[in-house]
């Protein structure tokens, strides 16, 4: 498909002063339902807001349908944006909200009206229609950004979190809803921090963590890299007293396969296969009183840290 | 499926299309200045120089009020120049422009109107417009009432005499055109401040020092501030006191071309940091 169709993220990097928000990003998302999965903080939002223009990169080239992200006034005409931010404009209603942001799209008053009520309907807050934002409960307000984010019917629709807050059955509706925009030949992007709450209803996942895209693809194809990846050695670092001390213990472990020293001094970091059990050691070291420990823990931001991560919030019991 | 224009979505300007848009905006932000607390505090603002004028004009001291004892020309201008013009329109503007995006900014609803199909230099200018527009309505309104009090003493023959006969017509120009003037510079001026600042205590103090000890300031630069074109306009020159440092005013072109032009300087600043900003209300 053609990059005019898709949208398209060519070495995106993006830095808060030197913390990084995220590095060198290249995706082709096609029409359909797209999930951008990882733990808070891994730069999903950070991507979103770049999509969206509401932040510049500071390398690389963004273009959604062949637009570029730097022009709102070409990217808005086919691009919802449902952002993460739970604010509104003071004292407006929830059909204020929708309507007088299709009259800045430029409809008529009849045609906006229209159009309002068709979101309101479609995210079912037409009952509510004309009370507060600031009196709808957390589930509404997701709702009625994700109204003003379709009211235009766009294209492109970017969803940050979009399921946070919602009752399981307006979830199941919403969700129902996503799959009907992608029906439709919509692009539907949407983030969230927990796995099996998206991997359902996407037809493809990218799991991203510390900035970094960590893996893309379809589900059960994810699923197996995970499981390669499992196979694979874990970095762990420790910070203490003793490093060299620790790193000779460590290499009387067969499951240790590499020590690399900290050029401060300081600690060290050290590959394994069984993690669980050089972690043990370590616990029974400081015991003995053999070392003292400032620190220690995964030095992987991989797929398999990010999916630990994940599955483990999919065990956690709801 | 879109709903957007077929025209629109052509890479040419849909001119009808972009006037709906901007118009749409200017009208909902007009309606946020005008229909909410902010107005209400701004038309109490605006109402205090109609109370002085009622005051110094109604209520005798030895006899006579004060506008038939000091003229009733030197009084108003007196009161137009230290009083609204010396602090009401300053602080009104900083109130209203500094707000225009920092308010938006802390109250997390700025990235609503980036979200829009709008150029971003457009969305400066519509809300701009839109804070001009309701803050001159109020202020004007206010110059009106408090210019028609100033006829208490001379009654409604003397004030239609004096509007159409004599130069008061043309001073109530000069005074709602100051008005305007003052509403056009310092509104671009804050709105620059409300970008740059997270708090305008500090550049807002600054320059007002500045605007109110302009007379004290050698020619050169008097030239850079507002308040030196705005009082050149005035039509009853008043004195600013033994320290002055005198200077012709500027002609009546100067002062209106080069307010004029220092406000489209200092709005196309504001556009240039609207179309480089970015949307991280955590650092605010």
């Amino acid at each position: 498909m053609s990059g005019a169709a898709n949208i398209t993220l060519r070495d995106v990097s993006k830095f808060y002063g030197d913390v990084l928000g995220v590095n060198r990003v290249d995706l082709v998302i096609e029409p359909g339902i797209t999930s951008l999965v990882g733990p808070n903080g891994s730069g999903k939002s950070t991507l979103m807001n770049l999509l969206a223009g509401l932040l510049r990169p500071t390398r690389g080239e963004i273009s959604v349908l062949g637009v570029s992200a730097s022009r709102p006034q070409d990217l808005f005409r086919n691009f919802g944006y449902c952002t993460q931010y739970d604010s509104f404009p003071r004292g407006v209603t929830g059909w204020q909200f929708v309507f007088s942001y299709l009259l800045l799209h430029g409809l008529d008053r009849s045609e906006a009206e229209r159009f309002t009520a068709q979101a309101l309907e479609r995210v079912g807050l037409i009952d509510a229609a004309h009370r507060r934002v600031a009196g709808y409960s957390k589930g509404m307000r997701q709702r009625i950004k994700l109204a003003q984010a379709i009211a235009h019917h766009p294209q492109v629709m970017v969803l940050d979190e979009p399921l946070n807050g919602l009752d399981p059955m307006v979830r199941a509706e919403t969700i129902e809803l996503f799959r009907q925009l992608a029906r439709e030949g919509q692009h539907v992007l949407i983030s969230s921090h927990i796995l099996h709450e998206v991997d359902l209803l996407s037809d493809r996942v990218i799991l991203i963590s510390n900035g970094y895209i960590v893996a893309e693809g379809e589900v059960p194809g994810m699923r197996e890299e995970v499981a390669e990846a499992r196979e694979q050695p874990m970095q762990v670092f420790v910070r203490c007293d003793r490093p060299q001390w620790l790193a000779g213990r460590a290499f009387e472990l067969d499951h240790v396969t590499e020590v690399q020293l900290h050029d401060d001094g300081g600690g060290l970091h050290l590959r394994t296969r069984d993690a669980d059990r050089f972690l043990r050691l370590v616990g029974e070291l400081v015991a003995e009183g053999g070392v003292e420990v400032e620190a220690v823990g995964p030095a992987d931001s991989d797929l398999q840290a990010v999916y630990r991560y994940l599955m483990a919030d999919e065990e956690e019991p709801s | 499926m879109t709903v957007v224009p077929e025209a629109a979505a052509s890479r040419g300007v849909d001119w009808t299309l972009l006037g709906r848009q901007v118009g749409g905006l200017v009208r909902l932000e007009l309606r946020r200045l005008l229909m909410t607390r902010r107005a209400v505090i701004l038309g109490l603002a605006a109402s205090v120089p109609v109370v002085i004028v009622l005051l110094v004009g109604s209520i005798p001291i030895g006899g006579q009020t004060v506008l038939e004892r000091f003229g009733n020309r030197v009084v108003y201008e007196t009161i137009f120049e230290t009083v609204f013009l010396g602090a009401i329109l300053f602080f009104g503007c900083l109130y209203v422009f500094f707000n225009l995006f920092r308010g938006e900014i802390l109250e997390r609803s700025l990235h609503y109107l980036l979200l829009v199909p709008l150029r971003r230099e457009l969305v400066v200018t519509a809300k701009y417009v839109a804070a001009v527009a309701a803050v001159a309505l109020l202020f004007m309104a206010s110059t009106v009432f408090s210019y028609a009090l100033i006829y208490l003493p001379v009654g409604v023959s003397g004030a239609i005499e004096d509007l159409t006969a004599g130069p008061g017509g043309a001073h109530l120009i000069a005074y709602l055109g100051v008005t305007l003037l003052a509403c056009i510079g310092y509104g671009s001026l804050f709105m620059l401040i409300g970008m740059l600042f997270r708090n305008p205590i500090i550049p807002a103090g600054v320059l007002y020092v500045w605007e109110m000890l302009h007379f004290l300031l050698p020619p050169a630069l008097k030239k850079l501030s507002v308040i030196h074109y705005l009082k050149g306009l005035l039509p009853v020159p008043l004195s600013d006191g033994p320290f002055a440092v005198v200077v012709e005013p500027p002609p009546v072109a100067v002062s209106v071309l080069g307010l004029l032009a220092f406000t489209v300087v200092v709005l196309a600043a504001n556009a240039l940091i609207i179309r480089r900003l970015e949307i991280r209300y955590t650092e605010d």
